[in-house]
């Protein structure tokens, strides 16, 4: 092994490499291990401009120590220290599989040290420098190792960033479906659309959800027949087409449906070449209205977890004929009731009646999970079974908030660490029943049991009798938390007692805390659906 | 609060509270203790527990969390306090955790992931905190240096 560092110069009589150092975009951490505080100083000084996080060591024990947290780019080791010394701490450093990869430069301010220190290069040593070091060769040295490490990150942030790439490429299909859909807040969503196996087939399915003037929201699931270049574009068409009508009219489903198919059957002569359903849901999330051409009935499940078709008079698919008169479905749903939406992928297998595939349909609903994206996945797993998707699929959930939504939840409860846990899980249940859903019940469960936690522990002493107040409403599209105790805030102690207060903030949209003589309320809102959907 | 301590505790030892039942086992040196259900600020201490009494002779502890649906600041609270006596002691603490998951979230939320890298699974902790003991060998050597030099 070569005592030099590679590109680094060949050592101290080489010419000082300029000081100008491009400072990396990453940064990455260098430990510095010497028992002479002046040392550590003047290395620190040395090194500073490369822009690096520096981390010192007094001991070779500390090195270990710090070795056993984090990772560095390079170690600049003392040779001479009481302890382990510098050679006894590189071995135990180079028997670790995790840390044997490290660069060791030693420091050493003795000529006789020298020859221990090429001994140590089978111990993973890659260079030394000689005290008094010049400065800038020191700095060129370690710069080296700093840049080999911020490749190594950047190569990892490469690969990472083209599978995304990868992913995203995708069909024209993908491009053609609503980046996100509508925040608002009297209905939860979610959406899944997968292609068929047959990668070549560019499919026709289509979901989207718009917002209408008045205040409530049209939702679309479509199916154009074929596939390939063609279906897409008519697929893209079509969606286009739909948002204009339905901004035109938008409070009927049919009329919608009605102007739809008659700019289907002059442009495409009078063949069949969509199945569609549009639906229009209130703003209050309780009144829904919608309108099939040719498509599967839409599938709802109530609060309880009772699912049913929602069966509705079979309209003929757009582009049948010149004319047709479309009829509505009309109703109320309850509270958290959920409807799906879905294109006949889901239910269609090869050589098996519709009907089963319907009833498959309707149980896997029926036994999915609460969260709206995970049901979704549950029931995309269930229906398609062991990966044999023939047709493309398209699948549209929304939850309602629907008739008779409970309002705020407001709690009185003790001032015990017990109490935590029962305001969270209160709070767990009043989000998933109020209606509006929400994409994170996680950090709100959480921001809420810190709030409560703290409450619990500082507000009061520990004299029984005590109780806090826990209040949540949903109002302007935000889920609004409120918990207040008639305790003298106080300041969170003793060690990653501050923690719980930085979470809060990063969990919620907005936290306020009022400091009053009369107690301590900490209001704190979130959008229920604000983070990013499919 | 079931405790069933008086039994012989290796291996595997369960204390169950209203939210999660927290296992305690041995394990190649390493004192396993696992999570199933909820921790807060309410049952922590069962947990702070089951990680205390290791032997001298013992290389560690592994919390494990792949089964904790919930974890919360009193929680990392913990882990904290438990990684500084370990440290102490020339022991090794490993966390594991499943990427994604709500426990993940927390250990990123709190800033303790940038701490200690969560491990996938336990052959992972394990094989981690043996992987360790160099290190730790070279910390005690000193730690017995330096209590032979005050006596």
């Amino acid at each position: 092994m070569t005592p030099v560092a590679p590109g680094a110069g060949a050592g101290v009589g080489q010419s000082p490499v300029s000081a100008q150092v491009a400072r990396p975009a990453a940064t990455t951490s260098i430990l510095l291990v010497d028992d002479d505080e002046h040392s550590l100083r003047a290395l620190r000084a040395v090194l500073e401009p490369l822009g690096q996080r520096m981390l010192s060591a007094r001991s070779g024990e500390e090195a270990l120590r710090r070795l056993l947290r984090e990772e560095f780019a390079v170690i600049l080791l003392d040779v001479r220290m009481p302890g382990l010394d510098g050679l006894q701490t590189a071995s135990y450093i180079n028997a670790r599989a995790r840390t044997r990869h490290v660069p060791i430069i030693f420091l050493t301010a003795h000529a006789e040290d020298v020859e221990q220190v090429f001994r140590a290069y089978a111990a993973g040593a890659v260079d030394y420098v000689v005290k008094p070091f010049d400065p800038d060769v020191l700095r060129s040295k370690v710069a080296v190792f700093v840049e080999l490490q911020r490749e190594r990150g950047e190569r990892v942030r490469e690969a990472r960033a083209r599978a995304e790439a990868e992913a995203i490429a995708g069909t024209l299909q993908r491009h053609l479906l609503p980046d996100r859909l509508p925040d608002v807040p009297a209905l939860a969503m979610a959406a899944r659309y997968r292609p068929s196996e047959r990668l070549a087939q560019v499919g026709g399915d289509w979901y989207d959800a718009i917002e209408l003037p008045g205040g409530g929201i049209g939702l679309v699931i479509g199916d154009v027949v074929g596939h390939g270049v063609h279906a897409a574009t008519l697929m893209g068409e079509l969606r286009a087409a739909l948002r204009a009508y339905a901004v035109a009219q938008p409070s009927s489903p049919a009329a919608v449906a009605g102007s739809l198919n008659a700019l289907v059957a002059s442009t495409h002569s009078a063949q069949m070449v969509a199945t569609m359903l549009y639906m229009v849901v209130s703003e209050d999330g309780a009144h829904v209205r919608f309108a099939s051409a040719g498509h599967p009935p839409p599938l709802l499940m109530g609060a309880d977890g009772e699912t049913r078709f929602l069966e509705h008079r079979h309209d003929p698919p757009l582009g049948a004929e010149e004319r047709i008169d479309f009829s509505e479905w009309e109703g109320e749903l309850d509270a958290g009731s959920t409807v799906l939406l879905y294109t006949d992928g889901l239910v269609e297998r090869r050589g098996e009646a519709i009907d089963v595939g319907l009833e498959r349909l309707r149980e896997a609903l029926g036994t999915g999970p609460a969260d709206l994206e995970q049901l979704c996945s549950h029931v995309l797993d269930r229906a398609i079974g062991a990966g044999d998707a023939q047709d493309d699929i398209a699948l549209l959930a929304v939850r309602l908030a629907g008739v008779g939504a409970p309002g705020a939840l407001e709690l009185d409860l003790p001032a015990e660490p017990a109490s935590v846990p029962v305001a969270r899980h209160r709070v767990e249940r009043w989000l998933a029943e109020s209606g509006g859903g929400c994409d994170d019940v996680f950090a709100i469960k959480l921001a809420v049991s810190e709030v409560c936690a703290n409450a619990v522990e500082h507000a009061y002493g520990p004299e029984p009798g005590h109780t806090f107040r826990v209040r949540a409403e949903r109002t302007a599209g935000e889920v609004v938390i409120e918990v207040s105790d008639s305790g003298r805030w106080r300041p969170p102690r003793g060690s990653g007692r501050g923690l719980g207060l930085g979470m809060i903030e990063q969990l919620m949209d907005a936290v306020d805390v009022e400091r009053a003589s009369s107690g301590t309320t900490v209001r704190m809102s979130k959008a229920p659906n604000g983070d990013e959907q499919r | 609060m079931a405790m069933s301590s008086a039994e012989q505790p290796i291996p595997g030892v369960a204390e169950t509270t209203a939210l999660a039942e927290i296992e305690r086992s041995e394990q190649e040196g390493v004192r396993v203790v696992a999570v199933v259900g909820e921790v807060d600020v309410s049952n922590v201490g069962a947990l702070e527990g089951a990680a205390q009494g290791l032997s001298n002779e013992a290389l560690g502890v592994v919390v494990d969390l792949s089964r904790a649906t919930y974890i919360d600041s009193a929680t990392i609270g913990v882990l904290f306090r438990l990684r500084r006596r370990l440290d102490r002691r020339g022991q090794v603490l490993r966390v594991i955790c499943a990427p994604g998951s709500n426990a993940w979230r927390v250990l990123e939320l709190t800033g303790f992931d940038r701490q200690m890298h969560p491990e996938e699974d336990r052959d992972a902790a394990i094989a981690a905190i043996h992987e360790a003991v160099p290190l730790n060998d070279g910390i005690a050597l000193v730690n017995e240096q330096a209590r032979e030099g005050e006596e």
